[in-house]
């Protein structure tokens, strides 16, 4: 039997219903003002260059003794970890008692193309990781590392072992031989030298393009006739907004930084090689001692799961627990399930090691 | 009315712009509504209905777009118009829908075979997409992949015309001298190379008067390699473009083979929704399998790498143009930033350094029992174990380079007498300071 039993009056009806829904959608986006994002109070306590660290105010009275420092990924901005109220790992983890600071790298300017990798990890990571030990007087805090941050937060133990008591990888690209994501695929047969030479800086927007080419049905058309369903709700619409938000707030990419990470990592595969090389020091997973939780996403496109889960295999550390966590490589950072699971997992497993 | 909608109501042009916006689509709606019922009878009819109404609705919604209200984040203005761009796939799959509908509908009804007939209308779909070939394919892109020189130079002139202004004439001047050159004119060339000394002095009379750029190889090399890129450029493009619309045909083959599978499972599709969600699953299915294969891979990174490549030649001719006329071009500019990247660099190591030092003497006065160094420094030190870290990498061990603390607690004491085994150093760059940590023996400095 022909399965398209669509009767045109009906259908009519439908496109009809779909239009007056997407005229009044458009109406109230146009009314909407500020879309706030990153609610949680905090305070600058450091700045060089572009790069901030930000101090989250405590929630509680006498909060871990040990703080957390989040390194997040140069791509995109990182208020995904506190991008609104009931959606906020960073909220979550200080209501649970965890101390927490997070480097923001702001926006890469065309005076911060010549920008290395070992400009980024060995200057702004270690400026912000000392500043925040010696406010606390301590030898080493926990790092919490996200995506591309997670690498370099791998990149920064090996060299700094001593400065890192617990480290967290979330959605961490490790082995960057896995065909799982079509990133690793694309960057092939890319002439990265071309690229930097040509723009610079990379743009944000190239990037997006290249997220966007990953699910160009879905991520361009589907979602937006998707949300139809949901624009007269104002709560909702926000929330949208804000991620949208998100997704398209795309720093420019630091040229130098830019060629060594698909150079070294997504072509040549250097980080578990032991040939990658940073301020001309080799990088030795085997001196990442410290306790890793290294969690990944079940149904990541962009860091597939087989990327991260490999870290295990070459740390040194003998305390490494593996968490997946079933979602995407954005639902960790805003689902609901995240808010429910992902802080306290990561809460419980510090404290225990602290 | 709520108190924002009054405010934009009030707000100027821009914000009355949108409120009759939304006035004009409600009453394009309606009026749609109206015409509606000529078409439920058949689906044909409301197909070309769709067509006919789609057009003036986009056209209406994104002109809208232009008096959208200033005081909304632009975050807002974008997913309006991602929103359309959604609503203009849907419609879009809409219409095909009924025109499957249409094509297999009135046969179905007495006993003929469907699957034929939507086989057929696919099969036409695919014609129509061979044959409008040269509409998706880009006048440069046809000629790229002729190999039509003439076309090829008499575009990339218009090209460059656009992008240079005033020197388009000499660049399409040599369109022609490189056709006649191409049919055997020994002087053409020449005249080619001569118009573009022309275009120099009349734009920039200083041109012949400098050493570095003449009427020679060196002033003409760039435009070449620039011809060459531009070339590649296009045909890289229809390269992509063309794997694109191949897994485009892939992708509606597999979408009749799922209605088949569908019919023979007896499921339905009652909705234009459903269609929609079916037709997106279907496409990015087949684009999926595409993206991961190397061949993918590498059609799309020629065509990147050409894209950029091309770029570059353009950066390259207008750096050329502007030293002429003693501007800064994109190539001196970088260097600047070059320079002021390792002075930013030089400066951070240099403050980890006299932070070190610092502390080094604030550690001796207080071993020696004598007064405390004159400027003690402003954020603590880590405890002893982190001090003796900071020993053994004194250049890691100081944030000196950093803005005020606004947060900071009071300053502790160093607890280790740790030294730095840090001597003064040239000025020299960190990888030049610092020895691989590979070897064990070499104490790091």
């Amino acid at each position: 039997m022909f399965p398209i039993q669509i009767k045109p009056d009906e259908a009519m009806r439908e496109l009809v219903e779909f239009n007056q829904k997407v005229i009044k959608g458009i109406d109230s986006i146009a009314d909407m003002r500020e879309i706030d994002v990153a609610h949680t109070p905090k305070e600058v306590v450091y700045q060089e260059d572009n790069c901030v660290l930000y101090h989250y105010e405590p929630k509680v009275d006498t909060p871990c003794a040990v703080p957390i420092v989040i390194v997040y990924a140069l791509v995109n901005r990182p208020y995904i970890v506190d991008l609104e109220r009931d959606r906020s790992i960073v909220q979550n983890l200080l209501n649970l008692g965890m101390d927490i600071y997070l480097i923001d790298w702001g926006y890469a300017d065309r005076g911060d193309m010549f920008l290395t990798m070992d400009d980024y990890i060995n200057g702004y990571v270690d400026n912000c990781v000392n500043a925040v030990r010696e406010r606390h007087g301590l030898d080493a805090v926990n790092v919490v590392g996200i995506c591309q941050g997670g690498t370099f937060s791998l990149c920064y133990a090996s060299m700094h072992p001593k400065k890192v008591k617990n480290l967290i990888t979330m959605v961490t690209p490790v082995d960057f031989s896995a065909r799982d994501s079509l990133l690793n695929v694309w960057v092939q047969g890319l002439d990265v030298d071309v690229m930097v030479d040509t723009l610079g800086n990379v743009p944000g927007d190239f990037m997006n393009g290249g997220f966007l080419m990953l699910k160009p049905f879905q991520l361009m058309a589907q979602k937006y006739v998707g949300i139809v369903s949901i624009l007269d709700q104002q709560q909702s619409m926000r929330s949208f907004l804000r991620m949208e938000k998100w997704i398209f707030d795309s720093p420019d990419q630091a040229g130098e930084t830019f060629r060594q990470f698909i150079k070294d990592l997504f072509q040549d595969n250097k980080l578990i090689k032991g040939e990658l090389e940073i301020g001309g020091e080799r990088i030795d997973l085997g001196r990442v001692t410290m306790p890793i939780l290294n969690i990944y996403a079940t149904e990541d496109h962009l860091v597939a799961p087989a990327s991260s889960m490999v870290l295990e295999r070459y740390v040194g550390s003998k305390d490494v627990t593996t968490l997946p966590f079933p979602g995407g490589h954005i639902g960790i950072y805003v689902s609901s399930r995240s808010q429910k699971v992902l802080a306290p997992a990561i809460a419980s497993w510090v404290k225990e090691r602290c | 009315m709520t108190a924002e909608k009054q405010q934009r109501a009030t707000s100027g042009a821009a914000s009355g712009a949108a409120a009759d916006w939304v006035e004009q689509a409600q009453a394009m709606t309606r009026a749609w509504m109206t015409a509606q019922p000529l078409a439920e009878d058949t689906a044909a009819a409301a197909g070309t209905l769709i067509g006919d109404w789609m057009q003036q609705w986009q056209a209406l919604a994104r002109s809208s777009l232009r008096g959208w209200p200033a005081e909304s984040e632009d975050v807002s203005q974008e997913v309006a118009t991602r929103l359309l761009t959604g609503e203009h796939a849907f419609l879009n799959v809409a219409q095909t829908a009924f025109g499957m509908m249409s094509a297999a509908a009135p046969k179905i009804d007495v006993g003929d075979e469907w699957v034929e007939l939507l086989r057929q209308f696919l099969g036409q779909r695919r014609e129509d997409m061979l044959r409008g070939q040269s509409a998706w394919m880009s006048p440069e892109g046809v000629a790229a992949t002729t190999g039509d020189v003439t076309e090829l130079w008499r575009l990339y002139s218009l090209e460059l015309q656009r992008f240079f202004g005033p020197w388009g004439s000499a660049y399409q001047d040599a369109a022609v001298n490189f056709a006649e050159a191409g049919r055997g004119d020994p002087t053409a060339m020449h005249k080619t190379f001569a118009g573009f000394v022309d275009a120099y002095e009349v734009t920039f009379g200083r041109f012949l008067s400098a050493s570095a750029v003449g009427s020679t190889r060196e002033s003409t090399e760039p435009l070449l390699k620039g011809f060459d890129a531009w070339v590649e450029m296009n045909r890289a493009a229809v390269a992509f473009q063309t794997e694109l619309a191949n897994t485009d045909m892939h992708a509606v083959e597999a979408l009749m083979r799922r209605l088949v599978d569908m019919g023979e499972k007896g499921e339905h599709i009652t909705t234009l929704r459903e269609f929609f969600d079916l037709w997106v699953d279907n496409h990015e299915k087949a684009y999926n399998e595409l993206f991961g294969t190397d061949s993918f891979a590498t059609i799309q990174g020629r065509f990147v790498n050409a894209s950029l490549l091309y770029r570059g030649r353009q950066a390259e001719l207008l750096d050329e143009l502007m030293d002429t006329v003693g501007l800064p071009g994109r190539k001196e500019v970088d260097q600047i930033h070059r320079h002021v990247h390792d002075l930013r660099i030089e400066l951070r190591w240099m403050k980890r350094d006299m932070r070190a030092l610092r502390r080094e003497l604030e550690a001796t006065a207080a071993s020696a029992g004598g007064p405390p160094a004159e400027k003690p420094s402003a954020e603590p030190a880590p405890s002893a174990a982190g001090a003796t870290e900071a020993s053994a990498e004194p250049a890691k061990a100081a944030t000196s380079g950093a803005k005020p603390t606004p947060g900071a607690k009071p300053a502790k004491a160093a607890t280790s007498g740790a030294k730095s085994r840090r001597k003064a150093a040239p000025a020299t760059t960190r990888r030049q300071r610092r020895p691989p940590a590979t070897d064990p023996q070499t104490p790091r400095p």
